[in-house]
């Protein structure tokens, strides 16, 4: 298969599945290697780019999906009102702050940070596929251990964990902002 | 300064706490020396008006807050060397920690609003083929059931030794075993549950066939599908060990 082709392949399965693909399950389908497959990925999201395509690729560590691009969202709203997604209450995403920064956590962590129970958000957020259990804490009453999904980086639009503001400058942007100076952390 | 504020609008005594610290316009450091502990104690009066639960969580914090000022009144003692956190200076962390990870809730919010414009469609709706029925791992009485299968179809054993004077070494073990199906597994790329033991003859040999390959699936070494229940049982390879010296087994 050319190099065109791979591209083509991986858009059209993209296209079809809707739903994110995991990368392994795309790289099985067009039979290359690790390295092929991530130079294919990376040239691909290039190109997307760079041609300011209406249709952009949407890559997470394990997943690839195509969705719009945010750039043209007014003209697609001129059309069509597509259903915008429900943003989180303050206790949700308080709770999914902990979970995220501090994973594996459990619920008496969580409930140790904000000093409220966390049944209720935590339920939410595992109903909405923002949380999963990652497996079970070696203490008495095996408390189950959460984590984030890839189905919240997408919603959060960060690629990796490691794109979360960092919480180091969350803290000193507070601090200088009390100092009142001027430089701000970038974002 | 005349505000109003109510316990209800307050995710937990937390919350209400660093809402008057930022109402004071003080340092959360500063709270103890601060007229918050009064605030807080005065909106007690609304505790009635909330469920049990969220009534315990905000008394608990009340109680905290009077036992620190109670604290402060008192000489202290002469300070242990292993002494527990200063309930102070517990609460002064605790109100911080909350406040970094309320900070960052809403910069998750910013992120949550960037991703607003940005759509995805739902799959493609197209017929496919029936879908195969496929067991990834046979079930364990599957398994039993086949291995049974196995050993009846062997003659029944028409005598027993008469005297059995002498005891062999085993003949065979599952480190014998493991390397013949792996050997088999080798040269094609997939065998059926029956063709492993078309070479076996005594019974004992089936026996330790059979432990060598449950010693295969504990170690990932094979995969086991079954298109139709009750159906042929394969094995493929899947991650096959090359050197297993330093592996014990159940009959070693």
């Amino acid at each position: 298969m050319e190099y065109n082709e791979r591209m083509g392949a991986i858009e059209c399965i993209l296209f079809v599945s809707g739903d994110p693909v995991p990368i392994i399950e795309l790289q099985r389908a067009i039979g290359v290697t690790d390295i092929e497959m991530e130079h294919i990925i990376r040239s691909m999201d290039e190109l997307y780019k760079r041609e300011k395509r209406g249709i952009q690729l949407f890559i997470t560590a394990e997943t690839m999906q195509l969705v719009s691009n945010k750039e043209y969202t007014r003209y697609v709203e001129e059309l069509v009102q597509p259903v915008q997604s429900k943003s989180f209450s303050q206790s949700m995403l308080e709770t999914l702050s902990v979970i995220a920064y501090r994973q594996p956590v459990t619920k008496a962590d969580i409930e140790a940070v904000r000093g409220v129970r966390c049944e209720y958000a935590v339920g939410q957020l595992m109903k909405l596929g923002m949380i999963r259990e990652l497996g079970r804490k070696n203490v008495v009453g095996r408390p189950m251990l959460l984590g984030t999904t890839d189905a919240f980086l997408r919603h959060f639009g960060i690629r990796s964990l490691s794109e979360l503001p960092q919480l180091s400058e969350i803290e000193n942007a507070e601090t200088e902002e009390n100092d009142n100076t001027e430089d701000k952390a970038s974002d | 300064m005349a505000y109003e504020v109510h316990l209800k609008e307050f995710d937990g005594p937390l919350d209400l706490l660093l809402h008057l610290i930022e109402q004071a316009k003080v340092d959360i450091k500063d709270i103890f020396i601060s007229e918050i502990t009064n605030q807080y104690l005065s909106l007690m009066e609304e505790l009635d008006e909330l469920d049990m639960d969220t009534a315990s969580e905000f008394l608990t914090m009340a109680a905290t807050l009077v036992y620190i000022k109670s604290r402060s009144l008192l000489p202290k003692p002469p300070k242990e060397a292993e002494e527990e956190e200063d309930p102070e200076e517990a609460l002064v962390r605790r109100l911080k920690e909350y406040k970094l990870f309320k900070q960052a809730g809403e910069k998750l919010n910013e992120l949550s609003a960037g991703m607003r414009g940005v759509f995805s469609r739902l799959p493609e709706e197209f017929a496919l083929p029936p879908q195969e029925y496929e067991l990834e791992q046979a079930t364990a009485e599957e398994l039993f059931a086949a291995f049974m299968d196995v050993l009846n179809r062997e003659e029944p054993e028409s005598s027993i030794p008469e005297i059995a004077k002498k005891v062999d070494a085993d003949k065979y073990t599952v480190r014998t075993q493991l390397v013949k199906i792996r050997a088999k597994l080798k040269e094609g790329a997939s065998v059926t549950f029956e063709e492993l033991f078309e070479a076996t003859s005594v019974k004992l040999e089936k026996i330790v066939t059979f432990m060598a390959l449950l010693e295969m699936i504990a170690r990932q070494e094979i995969l086991l599908k079954q298109p139709t229940p009750y159906g042929r049982i394969t094995i493929t390879a899947y991650n096959l060990k090359e050197d297993d010296a330093d592996a014990e087994y159940m009959d070693e």
